[in-house]
């Protein structure tokens, strides 16, 4: 239960890792993990968010960022203590990592952090303009190792989950009651709408197709279960398959 | 190295993908005879296949293609 001494902020990091070492999602997880501020608190699902691929952009495989909103009674500085003194002992050698965190309670202008994140999905942006930007709009930007060039994607991923429009969430879906989708749903699981939002913490279930379904829709789950950011909601990303509406495959997810 | 080369061009240290990136057929071809496949983390993977170039922690995206890195590593 959220008190009113809480706080929500927006924490993002990138560029954090290299080929084979543990990936940027999962220290954002543990970064999220490490500052819940009771250890029964529901974990933030962290969002995944595409950034610009380009030669003059030094990437390791792909140039994503990766976002989460907490709700806590931490400060800015003990939540940056936290997060850097985690990305300092788990980020690669190789990495250049940047830690963006956004209090969502100040008086931030919102839309030219959306303009910057969506710009760095089509652009080169550089160190200099996502410095000049946090600074203005009071946005805790920093870097911890290597070139510091993170910190314009751990940037354009706090724009970007404000867009509301972006991004898939890491990791799979997870049911309570009996199904754990930790690991894939071997055989088809049918399952309505509603019990899905029921279950989860899923905020919709939406088709490929962007429509809303309602909740007496069935759903038939199979494989891996994932989500995406839509509409400021964690959403269950569906396709119709031979009459009925199935979780959709990697194939779809990756437009998001 | 020389079993992906019917799929990938090779030029220096660079191995390039030769086809489009909706060519899942020819990732998977490839990714089968590779003896440097690795999967990425599974949130990074884009083929439902999981033995695929496009799955593979040794790949690069790049602004219209795809290199594997594996010359490099």
């Amino acid at each position: 239960m959220q008190t009113s001494d809480k706080k929500n902020w927006l924490i993002c990091i990138d560029d954090t890792d290299d080929i084979g070492t543990k990936g940027t999602g999962e220290i954002a997880e543990e970064i999220a993990v490490l500052l819940l501020d009771e250890m029964n608190d529901a974990h933030p699902l962290v969002t995944r968010h595409q950034l610009y691929v380009h030669p003059d952009i030094p990437y390791t495989s792909h140039n994503s960022a990766m976002c989460f909103e907490l709700a806590s009674e931490k400060s800015l500085t003990e939540i940056k203590t936290i997060a850097v003194k985690h990305l300092l002992a788990e980020c690669a050698c190789a990495s250049d990592p940047g830690l963006a965190i956004l209090d969502l309670s100040s008086s931030y202008d919102r839309l030219a952090l959306i303009e910057f994140g969506l710009k760095a999905k089509v652009e080169v942006k550089t160190k200099v303009q996502a410095y000049d930007l946090a600074a203005k709009l009071d946005v805790s930007l920093s870097e911890h190792g290597g070139t510091g060039q993170g910190v314009i994607g751990a940037l354009a991923g706090i724009g970007l989950r404000l867009y509301g429009q972006d991004g898939r969430v890491k990791g799979q879906v997870k049911l309570n009651n009996g199904l754990d989708q930790d690991s894939s749903v071997q055989d088809l699981f049918e399952i309505t709408v509603a019990d899905i939002l029921r279950r989860s913490e899923l905020d919709s279930v939406v088709t490929i197709s962007g429509d809303l379904l309602g909740p007496d829709e069935r759903l038939y789950l199979t494989g891996k279960v994932k989500a995406i950011f839509w509409q400021h909601q964690f959403a269950l990303l569906v396709y119709r398959d031979k009459g009925r509406w199935c979780n959709a495959l990697k194939q779809h997810l990756k437009e998001y | 190295m020389k079993q992906i080369l019917p799929w990938y061009e090779h030029e220096g240290n660079s191995l390039t993908f030769k086809f489009d990136l909706e060519n899942y057929k020819a990732s998977r071809e490839a990714a089968e005879v590779c003896t440097h496949f690795s999967p990425d983390d599974e949130d990074e993977q884009i083929d439902d296949v999981p033995t695929s170039c496009f799955n593979c922690m040794k790949r690069r995206w790049l602004k219209s293609g795809l290199e594997c890195i594996q010359l490099q590593i």
